[in-house]
């Protein structure tokens, strides 16, 4: 089965690939694989188009280009890309205070904008002047990162243009003297090459101008006037696709202008140059076999240059990993599954259970691959922030669910996976979109040993906690609902607390390790910092409510009422602890979640009370 | 008696009362935890995890963390001791053993380690820690080298009644003190009990205490008596731009507001300090010291790093953080720590995850078999 679902996956990408060609016939794969280092990694130019897509326009695709070919034309023809409206306005005010058009989709292209801001200049500057500190109305904020947008986008659209051909000689003479074909066009690389016989020619102009300047001399200046025009594009630095020729394993890459500016053009770098020329000239020329070849010069140019730094199989496993959105298919097979799961109830068609099987398995193979594929893009395991925290948790809760479903069969596995996977996943998804998920992590979290040990048992502990609290309300609610099915309590009971030792084993030698790291990078194997404390929270409640039934303080009732309260622990500890924002560990930082956590930890008090209250009563009754 | 006594023992080792002392340490965790945020990580620890009582609006007395880790290991105790013996046990054995282990190793560690932090410029020595929680005054002879300084405690400070010294002829009669102070320039110039230097011009107003122990300033106000015409108020606080020095008799003397030092056996010279940034980005990948280390004429060098410190006779130097100011290069901040009860923690993990594995293997084997049945 697991084969089929590779094929399906695949079937997919390709399909998705082909509808991308027929855009345009340049193909943008080649293009988007190259290597660019940005937000401190190498990572392939097609992340580097969706970050700030996504961030310029809220989406990964744009007038039905993806973000690939949106940053083709942006680097390639920024003047047609000035014209494109992608720049996303949320909140109405930010129009009004603009005076914007008011577009139906509420998106401007970059010449829009940067004339309503030039005819508010004052209102714009007085923002952007200000402390950030002091501007909290959401719609002036807006506005301030819009602006910010917008001098990326024009740096990034300022990329390559030294590689565009702009400049134009008609007069056959002076052609001739400066050594470039008559009528045709070429780029200011090209032009810096015969700069000095351009000055030599130009400089006794400024002595003496007639009032009828000859053709020569009519080219000479509009050569100085797109000299000057093109001054400021030196400043962009954002497309950092130029390895240094002398290079460390952590060295800076630099823009193509920085580059030049630098002066630190070796033979290899300036060669490398000229291959991202040629690659503009084909897309002037719409030359596809042109394009590829040159993308793959480019490529081995890089690797040559840069072999320590790049990875080519992880920059293609990004690409793939970027367009298979494994995640988010196996998010909507969970979701399918859990509808299964809801029309089997209803239903009672035994035919429902195997698909719901299946597509809980093909939505667990998915999801897994997606960790591989990360944990070899980033070379660290994959629990390094919060995102990955969930991502991972949510792995776990669904093969644990897998494991008891294997043991029980009877669809308590099936059911408790399905709606763990969806509700982890949903959570994980509304994450994903918020910023580049894959940066690189602060010293302290940058090694692999203890995120492999210490974050990794950590955090299988979080998803054994949370198998856990679900088993403790499926419980409680089938001792309400199924009053008199002793053998399906005891069963779950029996799974309960399974769950509960492997989560207290996974929790307790987590926060041991922890506290080893502490002791080895920090000095002190304790140091009641937030996040330890949660961690030591799980389990502190772990061992209370082990001991607790064990001693007969608590019932199978009152256990799975504990049980079911590990959830709102787990969730304390994991979320709640950032909230605080103090100590070593805040590195996970939220805002606007402590609402979300305080309905959820409210919801389930009053639910967990509310069962217990039920079971009292009908004890009490019979 | 013995019975009194079993039966005593029986009563601490119910797993019902640990069940139940759990809740009240889950109780003062989530509180202290919470505290942190408002008090500063430095209160919020001395009130809530390193005290046996804590004091609820001042009235109340509530069994503190240390009080609760205290029963706990006693009824740990009394179940080692009713124990039963035997293979079927042998999992919850094991992890009882490890928790003792790991309580006795807190113990060790609360009650014998030390730490600091040392801030070291490049190319300077130091032979001393500081203590961040705690402040002394320093009063050092300047032209007499070899002369050692003189350090009155916190506590001394804070006391009524004068302090004096041989080391020095004046005595210095404290008028006020606070913890940290705000500097309050005076509407007009103070006449009257001869002020000199801070004190003519401003006076130390005492403030709420920083949740940031980094971030409080300490200050004194005194009377200096038996100096001469140097004699008259003064006030004196934390990291003075201009350093109040005071010539009696030709000899000048440094008064200097300081965290407390705590003496090391040997020297540490910063050779070397290094900051690495992820390229393009101002995230730092790593920083590291390069050090020597000076112990009475022995030398030895080392390279402390995120996650490598360096371990001498006892003694563990971190990589804490840096301070960059301007003008000056980078200094390296380094947290230094002498725990006692270091390796208990590794043994008791050890032990504890073995015991749980036994535990668990355990139990699903016999399910197995009783499902067989």
């Amino acid at each position: 089965m697991m084969k089929y679902l590779f094929v399906l996956l695949f079937g997919l990408l390709i399909m998705q690939s082909a509808w991308a060609a027929e855009n345009s016939n340049l193909d943008s794969r080649a293009f988007a694989q190259l290597p660019v280092q940005h937000n401190g990694r190498i990572e392939p130019l097609d992340s580097f188009a969706r970050f700030y897509l996504t961030a310029f326009s809220g989406n990964t695709s744009i007038d039905s280009m993806t973000s690939d070919e949106w940053l083709v034309e942006l680097l390639f023809a920024p003047d047609r890309a000035y014209h494109r409206a992608v720049f996303k306005i949320n909140k109405l005010e930010v129009e009004h205070t603009l005076a914007l058009p008011n577009h139906p989709s509420h998106r401007y292209s970059f010449l829009e904008i940067a004339a309503a801001m030039a005819a508010h200049r004052e209102i714009v500057n007085s923002l952007i002047s200000a402390n950030p500190k002091n501007i909290t109305d959401p719609a002036q904020q807006q506005l301030v990162t819009l602006y910010t947008h917008m001098t990326v986008f024009l740096d990034i659209s300022r990329s390559l243009s030294l590689l565009l051909p702009v400049f134009e000689i008609d007069d056959a003479a002076l052609a001739k003297k400066m050594d470039v074909p008559a009528g045709e066009k070429f780029s200011y690389l090209e032009m810096m090459r015969h700069k000095t016989v351009y000055l030599a020619l130009a400089k006794p102009m400024m002595n003496k101008m007639s009032n009828h300047p000859t053709r020569q001399q009519i080219s000479l200046l509009q050569i100085g006037l797109m000299l000057k025009h093109m001054e400021p594009d030196k400043q962009s630095q954002l497309l950092r696709i130029v390895p240094p020729a002398w290079q460390k394993d952590n060295s800076e890459w630099l823009s193509p202008w920085v580059m030049l500016q630098a002066g630190q053009g070796a033979p290899q770098t300036a060669a490398l140059l000229q291959s991202w020329a040629r690659m503009a000239q084909a897309y002037q020329n719409n030359n596809p076999t042109e394009w590829t070849a040159a993308a793959k010069d480019i490529s081995q140019q890089n690797l040559s240059l840069a072999k320590k730094q790049i990875r080519p199989r992880a920059l293609t496993a990004e690409y793939i990993y970027n367009h298979a959105y494994l995640f988010e298919i196996s998010f909507g097979l969970y979701f399918t599954a859990l509808l299964a799961l809801l029309i089997k109830l209803g239903a009672r068609r035994r035919i429902f259970y195997p698909v719901a099987a299946v597509l809980l398995c093909g939505g667990f193979v998915l999801h897994f691959t997606g960790e591989v594929l990360r944990i070899y893009i980033m070379a660290r395991p994959p629990v390094g922030t919060l995102y990955e925290s969930i991502i991972f948790v949510g792995l776990v809760v669904v093969a644990g669910s897998l494991l008891l479903e294997a043991r029980g069969r009877n669809g308590l596995g099936l059911a408790i996976g399905v709606l763990g996977g969806f509700i982890l996943q949903a959570i994980g998804m509304t994450f994903a979109a918020t910023a580049d998920n894959m940066e690189p992590l602060v010293a302290v979290l940058n090694t692999n040993f203890w995120l492999a040990t210490h974050v990794m048992a950590i955090t299988t502990g979080y998803g054994c906690c949370l198998l856990t609290g679900i088993l403790g309300h499926v419980y409680l609610l089938q001792k309400i609902l199924r009053p008199t099915r002793y053998n399906m309590h005891q069963e779950t009971s029996r799974m309960m607390s399974t769950a509960s030792l492997v989560a207290l084993f996974f929790t307790l030698t987590g926060t041991i390790l922890g506290g080893i790291w502490a002791d080895q990078s920090w000095g002190r194997f304790w140091g009641w910092d937030p996040k330890e404390n949660g961690a030591l929270l799980i389990v502190l409640w772990l061992l209370s409510m082990l001991h607790g039934r064990l001693s007969g303080l608590l019932r199978a009732n009152g256990f799975a009422m504990a049980a079911a309260a590990t959830l709102i622990t787990v969730t304390l500890s994991w979320f709640g602890v950032n909230l605080l924002s103090v100590g070593l560990h805040s590195y996970g930082f939220i805002s606007g979640i402590a609402f979300n956590l305080f309905l959820f930890v409210s919801i389930e008090i009053i639910f967990i009370a509310a069962c217990g209250l039920i079971l009292r009563r009908r004890r009490v009754v019979t | 008696m013995k019975k009194t006594v079993l039966n005593l023992i029986r009563l601490l080792a119910q797993a019902r009362l640990f069940a139940i002392t759990l809740l009240w340490l889950m109780v003062i965790l989530v509180w202290g935890t919470v505290a942190e945020k408002t008090d500063g990580l430095y209160a919020a620890q001395q009130q809530f995890f390193s005290s046996y009582i804590i004091w609820l609006w001042h009235i109340i007395p509530l069994p503190g963390l240390l009080t609760v880790t205290a029963v706990i290991f006693v009824g740990l105790m009394c179940r080692l001791i009713l124990e039963h013996w035997s293979f079927k046990y042998l999992g919850t054995i094991v992890i009882h053993i490890g928790a003792a282990v790991l309580l006795l190793g807190g113990f060790l560690t609360a009650r014998f380690s030390h730490e600091g932090t040392m801030l070291i410029p490049p190319g300077e020595n130091r032979n001393y820690m500081e203590d961040d929680q705690h402040v002394e005054l320093a009063v050092t002879a300047l032209n007499a080298p070899g002369q050692p300084e003189t350090v009155f405690s916190e506590a001394q400070l804070n006391a009524d009644g004068a302090i004096t010294d041989t080391s020095f002829p004046f005595v210095i009669a404290p008028t006020a003190w606070c913890r940290n102070c705000d500097l309050v320039r005076l509407p007009q110039p103070v006449t009257k009990g001869n002020p000199h230097g801070v004190a003519i011009n401003f006076i130390l107003k005492s403030a709420a205490h920083d949740p940031v122990e980094e971030q409080n300033r300490a200050g004194l106000t005194f009377r200096l008596q038996h100096a001469g015409d140097r004699d008259g108020l003064y006030a004196i606080f934390q990291n003075m731009p201009i350093p109040e020095i005071i010539t009696v008799a030709g000899k000048r003397y440094f008064l200097d507001l300081r965290p407390a030092h705590i003496p090391l056996p040997f020297s540490v010279q910063l050779l070397h300090f290094q900051e690495d940034l992820y390229p393009g980005t101002d995230k730092p990948r790593a920083f590291q010291s390069d050090v020597m280390l000076n112990d009475h004429g022995i030398l030895w060098h080392g390279l402390i790093s995120m996650n490598e410190p360096l371990r001498y006779k006892g003694y563990t130097l971190y990589q804490s953080s840096f301070m960059e100011s301007a003008g000056r290069q980078t200094a390296t901040v380094l947290a230094v720590v002498k725990n006692t009860g270091r390796l208990f923690p590794y043994l008791a993990g050890t032990i504890m995850a073995i015991g749980l594995l036994i535990h668990l293997t355990q139990r699903l084997v016999w399910r197995r078999r009783e499902s067989v049945l």
